[in-house]
């Protein structure tokens, strides 16, 4: 293969950052937000493609509808109720995770709407046993200084972490329920040309502005990003759930060689 | 114009602006560029102050009209029409119908404009539960479109009659969908009134409605109708989830069943007992203590709703008896506590009851469990007050039960006789 040159082939990279936040319940109940292997509830469900609030249904929700699988679910008791199992309406949304987020929104310069509303989006791979996340809008336009220059903070939500996968065979796949439900933002930045050090930058700038607050969750799986990836004249690639500042700069040269290679 | 939950301000504002809920709009505020969005409706106690608006992306957030500079109406997007291919049907198979009485199973939302509608149209079950149609033909009628705890003794009529006039038809088997909160007065209330009905007949709720990819409302369907086609059982039976998986669904009798859970999929129990049929994956199992003997179809169609459910408690104020008497009641069910008692407070207000001629009935507020009132001087002196023991009856088929003899009874007696008669495996020992 030859030897890709960077800045010829026009690489745009837009982040998508998820941050746990550091509360003492979680965003819809009032169990602990803390992770453990330990399950002693267990259920089986199916999940049916339902149209989403706009009359569509959702293409990802389309391919796994087609997989019929058999989702089961792992629950304790301390992390876990009959929210997180779908057996019982949310609660009152978590204060604190409201508070965290609109400091974080503050602290991004961004416009926060003075009223918003719990949507669903709807994932039927079974990591939400409702079959949709739970999400707001907090806040649009924000600023994020890096380097000096400014670069635009599109928008950030507060939503719910989704149910941890556990094992994923050809008729099942296992969840445990004791990540579902924590309060996380989603920050999700203006797609612009650079380097992929430029995005690794980014990256950490973020992560030491969000960590100031004092009020995120610490540590690997706690904060993840989703990375779209695109050069000129070819598609953008989104990579999911990118957990290390090295693996973001890898992703965004892997995701070039992919793209260049289809071109 | 359609305004829905706007009030005040709001109100004020969108008319001037000529803007109705549902309308694609662009609007200019805090930020360079506009707000594109729907216009959505608001929920009837928010304040005056916002607007709210379906963003492109899909979230819905409230606005500030006090910070909207200009707002515009831009041509209407067409909302997706649901693309409904009409469904086939295989002349081999058996005929099922299905009677919409409205409920979370038998809703939908319209996102553009919040509305609540009727969606179980043949066609749009078929197409949203498609192994249905390769158990049965199923034919849809919407009888009405209410929330179960609207429902009234007038309701049960309703749908007894509409049951009866398809006793004779050619289905197989009946499918009822209801809201699940009065569900179990309303399975009573068919099991009195069409006694002996010669199908079966099966009151399908759900407790996630069904717009959401988690809903209990399609293994309940498709068990239901399964449950019709393959069993040659007749008689009442409110079909939900057994567990919390979506593995097993329950038959349970109608005037057995208690809604015994706020929100869980399995909230409905046979009391005191298995169901009577359990639907899993590739059977269906028959409880073997559940033997109802055949009886002859006899309709009686009609309910008195002179009857009062009265739960006692500690610090209940016999004087409430008084009123229920005095505005015309013909019979108190009460919910005792224990093994069917209440306190010698109440005995003054019980014997004026008796006196006027009223049936007195005893359950229990244990609601599992018999009534047994000759092992304490009070449950004795309730017995010579002349209170009837109403056995294990569960207290809501008790006061349904009861609203149904007094319709049908001549007398006193009569009415005393039927409550105490084993009609619809209402007792279980």
């Amino acid at each position: 293969m030859p030897e890709i040159q960077i800045d010829k082939i026009g690489l745009q990279v837009g982040l998508e950052i998820h941050q746990q936040l550091a509360t003492s319940t979680k965003l819809f109940c009032k169990c602990s937000p803390t992770e453990s292997e330990e399950y002693s509830i267990k259920f089986t469900r199916k999940l049916r493609l339902a149209r989403s609030e706009l009359g569509e249904y959702d293409p990802s929700a389309v391919f796994e509808s087609g997989k019929e699988k058999t989702i089961a679910y792992h629950g304790n008791p301390e992390s876990s109720c009959l929210v997180e199992q779908d057996e019982e309406p949310p609660h009152e949304l978590s204060h604190e995770a409201k508070e965290i987020a609109l400091i974080i929104a503050s602290a991004l310069e961004s416009r926060i709407f003075t009223e918003t509303y719990v949507m669903r989006k709807i994932v039927i791979d079974g990591s939400n046993t409702s079959g949709f996340q739970r999400t707001m809008a907090v806040a649009r336009q924000g600023n994020l200084q890096v380097d000096g220059k400014k670069l635009v903070v599109c928008t950030i939500n507060l939503e719910e972490d989704a149910a941890k996968l556990i094992r994923d065979s050809s008729n099942t796949r296992e969840y445990g329920l004791d990540r579902l439900g924590i309060p996380l933002v989603e920050i999700t930045l203006q797609h612009i040309p650079g380097k992929p050090e430029d995005f690794k930058k980014i990256a950490l700038t973020l992560g030491r502005l969000l960590r100031a607050t004092k009020r995120v969750k610490r540590g690997l799986g706690s904060i993840r990003q989703d990375v779209n990836v695109s050069i000129e004249g070819g598609d953008r690639v989104e990579v999911k759930g990118v957990q290390k500042l090295d693996q973001l700069e890898k992703s965004s040269n892997m995701r070039q060689e992919g793209s260049t290679a289809s071109r | 114009m359609s305004y829905t939950g706007y009030k005040g301000k709001g109100l004020e504002f969108l008319k001037k602006n000529n803007i109705e809920v549902g309308n694609q709009i662009k609007i200019y505020a805090d930020l360079p560029l506009p707000y594109l969005g729907i216009l959505m409706p608001r929920y009837e106690y928010s304040d005056d102050a916002h607007i709210v608006l379906k963003l492109e992306d899909g979230y819905n957030v409230g606005l500030d009209i006090d910070k909207i500079k200009k707002i515009e109406v831009e041509p209407s997007q067409a909302i997706k029409k649901e693309n409904i291919s009409k469904s086939k049907t295989d002349p081999t198979l058996p005929r099922i119908l299905l009677i919409s009485t409205g409920g979370t199973i038998a809703s939908k939302i319209d996102y553009r404009t919040g509305a609540v509608t009727p969606a179980l149209t043949a066609s749009e079950l078929n197409a949203s539960v498609p192994e249905l149609s390769k158990i049965a033909n199923i034919d849809t009628e919407v009888l009405f479109s209410e929330y179960s705890e609207n429902l009234l003794p007038e309701h049960w009529i309703k749908i007894a009659e509409k049951l009866h006039s398809y006793a004779r038809s050619e289905y197989r088997g009946i499918i009822v969908a209801h809201g699940t909160d009065t569900m179990h007065y309303t399975a009573s209330a068919l099991a009195f009134s069409l006694l002996g009905f010669p199908k079966a007949i099966a009151l399908v709720g759900s407790q996630r409605s069904s717009d959401r990819p988690s809903s209990d409302a399609t293994l309940n369907l498709i068990d239901a109708t399964r449950f019709l086609v393959e069993t040659n059982t007749t008689g009442i039976f409110v079909v939900m989830h057994n567990t919390s998986s979506d593995d097993e669904i329950a038959c349970h009798w109608a005037t057995r069943v208690r809604k015994n859970h706020t929100s869980k999929r399995n909230a409905f129990q046979t009391v005191g007992g298995a169901p009577a049929f359990i639907v899993q994956d590739n059977r269906i199992e028959k409880n073997k203590l559940f033997n109802p003997s055949k009886v002859e179809y006899n309709p009686k169609i009609k309910f008195d709703n002179r009857v009062a459910l009265v739960k006692y408690y500690p610090g209940f104020d016999p004087k409430i008896i008084d009123y229920i008497i005095s505005s015309g009641y013909k019979a108190i069910i009460f919910e005792g506590t224990g093994l069917g008692h209440v306190g010698r407070i109440m005995y003054g207000s019980i014997e004026k009851a008796k006196k006027k001629g009223l049936f007195v009935g005893m359950t229990s507020q244990c609601i599992d469990g018999m009534v047994r009132m000759t092992v304490y001087d009070s449950g004795r002196d309730l017995l010579n007050l002349g209170v009837t023991p109403l056995g294990n009856m569960i207290p809501e088929t008790a006061l349904v039960k009861a609203m149904w003899a007094l319709a049908i009874s001549k007398d006193s007696d009569e009415m005393n006789k039927n409550m105490i008669e084993n009609i619809a495996l209402e007792f279980s020992d």
